[in-house]
């Protein structure tokens, strides 16, 4: 698998010149697999920017598009509107994630282009798009065999442990544990991945204040890392406030507990 | 008068090195009338960084949205002085056929799209669906008129002691037809901000999807008579070079052309001059 990260940022984008080097667009992460199987994990604002990449490198139409939404907080759908690809007749997108109590999981995401919030719907799009109610459970997609766990954050939240060729990829943002209510299920679902993205946006000072809002620190992904043996860890869905200066602070002070630790950054790829 | 721009970008936040100069922010626009009182013009992600900056106890906002298409909303759950009892947040907005404009701020922020409900916020919030009309806030005179975008946007005419502010974002008019009543809406104002989000090219392209030029903005400033226009709402694909040019061409057809910056402030007894 080849994975590119696009969106790094939590809760809202942050386009100001001393958050640019680590990046201001919210969750999106582009998986390919050896075989080719086109998977986005989430779609923030950073779905914008990799849409403009396939139209300059011209694999923007008669793609096969899974993207796999961990929840729909604005952050992680917020990119829709301006996801391109979706205006390619040739392009056929499947959006996967959870129905709620009180409405589906297609109504939900057609619900963000309602006219009162956005000019066009999505029955206006060109490409061929449908909706997969997922739960907790495994499927596949192409190559790649996707698991998907449910995890601590308000209304919920999915994991995706994805595997290929016996190489783990697992993204686990938006969720809230410390360190010492790491659960088991945690750790198993993150058991010797080869890379580990997962949620850190806090400090734990932060996180000290912010209770209950959802999210992990950096000495929780740290932890989780160590415990589940993984491979590389990283950092993820960082905070808006956090500037390139504190990030690189807390990428230094991660990596006393867990060596291979790394700032997930806007642009940045490699391959498992 | 005094006006600070904390979000100039149209459609979507954008963040890259390319156009920090200009800002990646969705619109947001401050106006301080001479009583301190703060009007919000828009509520786009630059509403965040404005209430992050605001240090003032007590104080009581006044929110004044064109329309509730998101680049000019998604910024409301991150105002940070109204999750404090102290402060007042008065909301203005047209009225829109299906919902009111309070279910439509309460929406965005409801379960599944948003962790915190707007019963969170402590501060007395309160709301004001506007037709075409005038109201009076502080010591402002505010008249609103409606112009052409899909689902409809407001304009704000901004009055306080003999200055005039001129709002009118997300409206569809090409540099050779702009109606009679624009001209007059926008007539002698010392700032006209103006949505100047493609250039002549793009909007031939983009016709319909409701956003004029910088070209409509300065023949609009020409013919309207005002002191300076500010080149607002620009695309999310043009960066900080392309937006310098469209700046250099606007001045070809009105010298007082500027491009509205993030962090820009305009003191309208010191007005920029080209």
């Amino acid at each position: 698998m080849k994975v590119k990260y696009w969106g790094v940022r939590g809760s809202i984008p942050t386009p100001w010149a001393e958050a640019m080097g680590v990046g201001g667009n919210t969750s999106c992460v582009e998986v390919v697999s050896e075989r080719g199987d086109f998977i986005i994990l989430d779609a923030g604002t950073g779905i914008r920017m990799l849409s403009k990449a396939r139209l300059a490198e011209d694999t923007h139409d008669h793609q096969r598009i899974h993207v796999l939404l961990t929840h729909t907080h604005w952050d992680h759908i917020q990119g829709i509107p301006f996801f391109s690809l979706l205006n390619y007749p040739g392009n056929h997108v499947t959006f996967y994630g959870r129905d709620k109590a009180d409405c589906t999981f297609e109504e939900v995401i057609r619900k963000q282009m309602d006219s009162a919030y956005f000019p066009v719907s999505l029955d206006q799009v060109q490409a061929r798009i449908d909706f997969v109610s997922i739960q907790e459970e495994s499927f596949q997609i192409g190559s790649v065999a996707v698991e998907s766990v449910a995890f601590n954050h308000p209304g919920g939240v999915l994991g995706f442990r994805l595997v290929e060729d016996q190489k783990v990829l697992v993204y686990a943002t938006d969720m809230e544990y410390t360190p010492s209510t790491l659960p088991q299920h945690l750790v198993a679902f993150a058991q010797n991945a080869d890379v580990l993205i997962f949620d850190a946006q806090y400090t734990p000072e932060e996180h000290d204040i912010k209770s209950g809002w959802g999210h992990s620190n950096y000495e929780v992904a740290t932890q989780l890392a160590e415990r589940a043996q993984v491979g590389k860890l990283y950092l993820f869905s960082h905070d808006p406030d956090h500037s390139d200066e504190i990030l690189a602070e807390i990428e230094q002070k991660s990596r006393h507990t867990f060596a291979e630790t790394y700032l997930a950054k806007e642009r940045s790829s490699f391959s498992l | 008068m005094q006006v600070t721009f904390w979000g100039v970008r149209g459609s979507a936040p954008i963040s890259s090195s390319d156009t920090v100069q200009v800002g990646g922010n969705t619109s947001c626009v401050q106006i301080m009338l001479s009583d301190g009182t703060p009007l919000v013009l828009d509520a786009g992600t630059g509403l965040a960084r404005f209430g992050e900056a605001w240090t003032q106890p007590s104080t009581h906002f006044h929110l004044l949205l064109s329309h509730a298409h998101w680049d000019h909303i998604q910024g409301f759950p991150f105002f940070a002085p109204a999750y404090l009892p102290e402060h007042r947040v008065s909301v203005y907005g047209p009225r829109h056929e299906d919902y009111t404009l309070q279910a439509i701020l309460e929406q965005q922020m409801k379960a599944p799209f948003f962790p915190v409900e707007i019963s969170t916020m402590q501060a007395r919030l309160s709301f004001q669906e506007l037709a075409v009309e005038q109201i009076q806030i502080a010591g402002a005179h505010i008249t609103t008129a409606a112009f052409h975008h899909p689902g409809g946007v407001l304009g704000f005419r901004i009055e306080e002691k003999g200055k005039t502010i001129v709002f009118a974002t997300d409206m569809e008019y090409t540099h050779d037809a702009i109606p009679e009543h624009l001209v007059d809406f926008a007539r002698d104002a010392d700032v006209l901000i103006f949505d100047a989000q493609y250039t002549p090219e793009e909007l031939l392209q983009k016709k319909g999807w409701g956003h004029s030029t910088h070209l409509t903005a300065a023949h609009l400033a020409a013919l309207a008579g005002v002191k300076c226009v500010m080149l607002y709402h620009h695309d999310p694909s043009h960066h900080d070079e392309a937006l310098f040019q469209m700046e250099r061409e606007a001045r070809a057809v009105f010298e007082a052309s500027f491009l509205a910056r993030e962090g820009l402030q305009l003191n309208l007894d010191q007005l920029p001059s080209p």
